[in-house]
């Protein structure tokens, strides 16, 4: 048994019963639109027209948590999802085919609009056609073209994503039957804006030695930049939980007891063993920092005195080069050059776990390649697993430990 | 030499064709992948843009430092083969916003061959709105802009104009070859005619046409042709490999027809070629049938109206392991089709070198059910 | 008098079985495949030619079938295992709609009419995880035989949960639960529970009928068929004869057909 945890912050419990009460009131509203949460600002601008928004994204790591991600997987792949799609949309369709009702927080009530944004994952935007056909209800699309090798987007992407946004709001108003104000729009963008700034004060926070957070708060607190972008409610959170850390850096509190290595993370942490980080921990090791955690369009700060250009430009900056406006097809090889070098100095870094995730090739893709940069370049230890998601079946904790282990002895000698 | 021979011919070492064809012409070779990306403008630039898809019969060793197993294998064949040197004639690649693996790794292409030229296009996947096809013929016409900076070109309204008429053509052709598989006794089998669409996505358009006239007339000329007791049909991403076909008509089944990114989602369009070429292309190449372009229930339509024009017997979805939007689509594709076109459906996986054993299972048990 | 043969050349074992013109099975006879298949369907014919008594001129024909059903180097036609199973199926028990066969190679799921002609089927994947082979790699590494663990499994009260869809992962798991001191029985069950719910995978999709028959080598497991029947509900197994045998009991059938069809098609040939 594991003697050695991670701190948790105070504002993560108050973010779970938050998240709960969230999961409660989707029951009681209406119109209630299914949405992908990461960096789409159709979620931001439903708000305002008073459409709720539950995200089956999050709800599948939910599902994870409460190790129910086996069993919606099974009955997924029975009817016909394959295997080797993204297990999320597994455990979407597993929960939605599921015969018991016995779901974890009551489940999700089934939706009146389905939103999506295609900056994320090119497969959510099949993923939310494929829930049109299931419901037969409407999809509310906005795509945002991927740009590559540029550091700024061009013009007509931009005037592009605006006008496709404009059409997405028109359909929106007409579900809600609602108008959008002027003053509305400004004042979700300057929450989303505002939430920014707070979640790169929290990034920047952990820069301290010893680290005030560890990964999994981090990925907890993740939740309100993405899903609760543009409400005055996330921002409140935001800065209850940069309060906390700020207090911890003052009193030199670190997330785990005795710190002695910093390490990296890429990819996204297997959400049914999110107690990982604690098998580290009882090594002296904390994660500062990981690439999941840049996966949100706010490592940038984008101007919100144009409320429709701030959220088409936060619809097309998303993912790793988040801070100069290029969008998530860069993956993990437009890292490689001179942020990684800044993210290792300046988050102190001394090692790296690099998974690779069936599930996201996105943020696998580059993965071997990194390893291999930071082994060779940097001259840090690195350990590469094989671990899902959220398919808690592909998973070996045997096989897992072993490489921990491995791990642990050359960090300790390094 | 026949037609069809010297197809059979070029598609058994295609690799050595490309050799040959680049020394012969001493054009710059851009490899491409998916066909949403419009060739017309690359050939409009002097350069011979071919379809990149992986040689045959090679196991992947190299690529395995980059790409990790669970993405695309025919991705992972081809740049395994670019590390090993298999394409010395090719100077870079265009790479769309399509296959998962395609759009991620277009910058690891770049920060392992800098010296290739990479470019990439975005698509308005199914927001065929008139701002999306304004957007996407801007995208075009950065491509070309990007073209001609790094080849020192220039892309002229005639060449363009030219270059969408050969393609025109062909395209034409390759669909003329199609519908005479419409008969009771298709004078082409499915391998011969894959062997056809593998050959026209790597030669000279302008020299494809001219074989594939040749072709047609070699076709049409009449001779005994047996007639098939079983007409399939094959669906999946990039069929790039004969003995898939080989192993489908073992059974006694003819393949008549096919909606694979290798066969008819390439050709099934036209272009305009009237004053305002990048939004003819834009307005084409935006609605090729492919998962990420349209949606699963245009595909249907797709689908279903081309297996009732073939007198198509069972559907075979070929899917390749990793290819997520397939496999996205698939569920409903094979309810639906099963069930309201009364079309008899089976599955395959497939991977680049895999075994044909348990396929030809599957296959010979799926062509037995078909018998009445 | 004109016999027929179906020969199944199975990964595991070569099956044959003998028929008489009325389509009553006058002898089977089982050896393992080994890796020569050719060989081994040589001497699985000869040995139930010889059990019955048979001349090889009494043999009209014979039909092949299995992963080797191409070279087996008889005179023979060739169907899939998948079409036979579905006809031997119908052959042992008429009231079947559905057939699950469990094999070492790989389980298949087969949807089939009131004739025993293939409706619709699905196999596993690639993975050996939902095949035989499942428990006879952690039987080898449990140094247990399977009869033996298929009796553990139905003894246990307790069923621990194996939640890895990979055999490889399955078996460290099971080691390090057994290092852990958790019950072999309960770890065991779940292994069987585990298979069980692959195949229940192939059969959900296909919206199957009853009566469920389940056969192939899986069928001799009643730790197995026990797990399947949890999942599917009532299933029946072939009665009075080896469960392996049922695809060459179809082949056998089919061979019986073909010679019919033949006789039918020349009228004037015939008396």
């Amino acid at each position: 048994m594991l003697t050695v945890k991670t701190k948790r912050l105070e504002s993560a419990r108050t973010l779970s019963a938050a998240i709960r009460k969230i999961y409660q009131e989707v029951w009681t509203s209406r119109p209630l639109a299914w949405s992908v949460n990461s960096s789409n600002p159709l979620n931001d601008i439903s708000r305002i027209l008073g459409i709720h928004v539950a995200y089956p994204e999050n709800y599948a790591c939910v599902c994870t948590a409460q190790h129910l991600s086996g069993k919606y997987c099974t009955i997924a792949e029975a009817h016909n999802y394959k295997p080797e799609l993204c297990s999320y949309i597994r455990n979407n369709f597993g929960y939605l085919l599921a015969k018991d009702g016995n779901h974890p927080m009551g489940g999700i009530p089934e939706p009146d609009v389905l939103l999506s944004v295609s900056n994320g994952c090119l497969n959510f935007i099949k993923w939310f056609d494929a829930l049109r056909l299931y419901f037969d209800k409407p999809l509310v699309l906005l795509n945002t073209p991927h740009r590559l090798f540029e550091y700024d987007v061009p013009g007509y992407y931009l005037e592009y994503v605006i006008k496709e946004l404009e059409i997405c709001i028109d359909k929106l108003e007409k579900i809600s039957g609602n108008k959008l104000t002027g003053r509305k729009m400004r004042e979700a963008a300057y929450y989303s804006r505002e939430q920014g700034k707070y979640w790169r004060k929290l990034l920047e926070l952990n820069k301290t030695v010893p680290a005030p957070m560890n990964l999994s708060d981090l990925a907890n607190l993740i939740f309100i930049p993405t899903s609760l972008s543009g409400t005055a409610f996330g921002l409140d959170l935001l800065k209850e939980a940069a309060a906390e850390v700020q207090q911890r850096v003052r009193n030199k509190v670190g997330a785990i007891p005795e710190e002695r290595h910093r390490l990296v993370m890429f990819n996204i942490p297997p959400w049914y063993r999110l107690d990982f980080v604690n098998r580290f921990a009882e090594r002296g090791c904390v994660f500062p920092f990981g690439d999941y955690l840049r996966y949100v369009w706010c490592t940038q700060d984008i101007d919100d005195s144009d409320p429709m250009e701030h959220f088409a430009r936060k619809a097309l900056s998303f993912g790793h080069n988040g801070g100069y406006g290029a969008t998530i097809a860069e993956t993990l090889y437009s890292c490689m050059g001179d942020r990684l070098a800044k993210d290792i100095k300046d988050f102190k870094i001394d090692g790296a776990v690099i998974a690779i995730n069936k599930s996201c090739k996105i943020m696998s893709t580059g993965g071997l390649d990194i390893a291999r940069l930071i082994r060779e370049k940097f001259r840090l230890p690195v350990l590469v697993i094989d671990v899902d998601q959220a398919d808690e079946r592909t998973y070996s904790d045997a096989e897992i430990k072993q490489r921990y282990d491995a791990f642990f002895e050359t960090i300790g000698e390094a | 030499m026949t037609a069809i021979k010297k197809i059979s011919q070029i598609a058994g070492d295609i690799r050595a064709y490309l050799i040959n064809a680049h020394q012969k012409s001493g054009k710059k070779f851009l490899g491409v992948m998916h066909p949403v990306v419009p060739q017309e403008l690359l050939y409009a630039a002097g350069l011979h843009p071919f379809r990149l898809f992986p040689f045959a019969g090679e196991p992947i060793t190299a690529a395995r430092a980059h790409l990790h197993v669970d993405t695309s294998s025919i991705f992972r064949a081809i740049w395994d083969q670019v590390l090993k040197g298999h394409y010395p004639f090719m100077e870079g690649v265009v790479l769309p916003e399509s296959c998962e693996t395609v759009t991620y790794f277009a910058r690891g292409w770049m920060y392992h061959r800098p010296d290739d030229f990479v470019a990439t296009i975005a698509g308005v996947r199914f927001s065929k709105t008139p701002n999306g096809l304004n957007f996407f013929s801007k995208e075009l016409e950065s491509l070309a802009g990007t073209v001609e900076k790094f080849f020192g070109t220039t892309i002229s309204a005639d060449s363009l104009s030219h270059a969408i008429g050969v393609y025109n053509k062909n395209r034409e052709l390759i669909r003329a070859v199609y519908d005479l598989r419409k008969s009771e006794s298709p004078p082409i089998s499915g391998v011969d005619a894959l062997k056809t669409v593998m050959v026209s996505h790597v030669m000279d358009k302008e020299e494809n046409n001219q074989l594939l006239e040749t072709l047609l007339k070699e076709l049409k000329s009449p001779g005994e042709r047996p007639k098939p007791k079983t007409r399939l049909m094959v669906s999946g991403p990039c069929i790039t490999d004969i003995r898939l076909l080989e192993t489908l008509e073992a059974s006694g089944a003819i393949v008549v027809t096919d909606d694979t990114n290798m066969g008819s989602r390439s050709f099934s369009h036209t272009v305009d070629n009237g004053h305002n070429q990048f939004m003819a292309l834009a307005k084409a190449y935006e609605m090729v049938p492919c998962p990420f372009s349209i949606s699963a229930e245009n595909r249907l339509a797709y689908i279903i109206k081309m297996a009732a024009e073939y007198r198509v017997d069972g559907l075979v979805f070929a899917i390749e392991k990793a290819c997520e939007s397939e496999k996205m689509d698939f569920p409903y594709l094979e309810k639906e089709i099963r069930t309201k076109a009364r079309l008899p459906v089976t599955f395959i996986e497939t991977e680049y070198l895999c075994d044909m054993a348990p396929i030809r299972t599957r296959i010979d048990a799926f062509v037995e059910s078909l018998m009445k | 008098m004109a016999l027929f043969a179906g020969v199944d050349s199975g990964s595991t074992s070569t099956k044959a079985v003998l028929l008489d013109e009325g389509g009553i099975i006058i002898g089977t006879h089982l050896v393992p495949s080994g890796n020569n298949f050719r060989k081994s369907a040589e001497v699985v014919l000869h040995t139930v030619m010889d059990k019955t008594h048979s001349k090889r001129d009494d043999l009209a024909a014979i039909v092949t079938t299995g992963y080797g059903r191409f070279i087996s180097g008889l005179n023979s036609k060739a169907m899939s295992e998948i079409t036979c199973c579905g006809r031997g199926a119908h052959y042992l028990h008429s009231a079947v709609r559905t057939v699950i066969d469990i094999g070492g190679q790989d389980s298949k799921a087969i949807k089939i009419d009131g004739t025993g002609k293939v409706v619709q089927f699905s196999l596993n994947d690639k993975c050996a995880a939902g095949t035989g082979r499942f428990l006879e790699r952690i039987a080898v590494s449990l140094e247990l035989d399977l009869e033996r663990m298929a009796g553990l499994s139905v003894q246990s009260q307790q069923k621990l949960p194996i939640s890895s869809t990979c055999v490889v992962f399955a078996e460290t798991e099971v080691i390090s639960r057994i290092s852990n001191g958790e019950a072999i029985e309960g770890i065991i069950k779940g292994l069987h529970s585990a298979l069980a719910s692959r195949i229940h995978i192939l059969a959900v999709g296909l919206n199957i009928e009853k009566d469920i028959l389940v056969c192939g080598g899986g069928a001799k497991n009643a730790g197995l068929v026990k797990e399947i029947e949890e999942l599917l509900g009532e299933v029946v197994l072939p009665s009075g004869i080896d469960p392996r045998f049922v695809p060459s009991i179809g082949a056998a059938l089919i061979a019986r057909d073909s010679q019919r069809e033949q006789v039918e098609s020349k009228p004037g040939e015939s008396q």
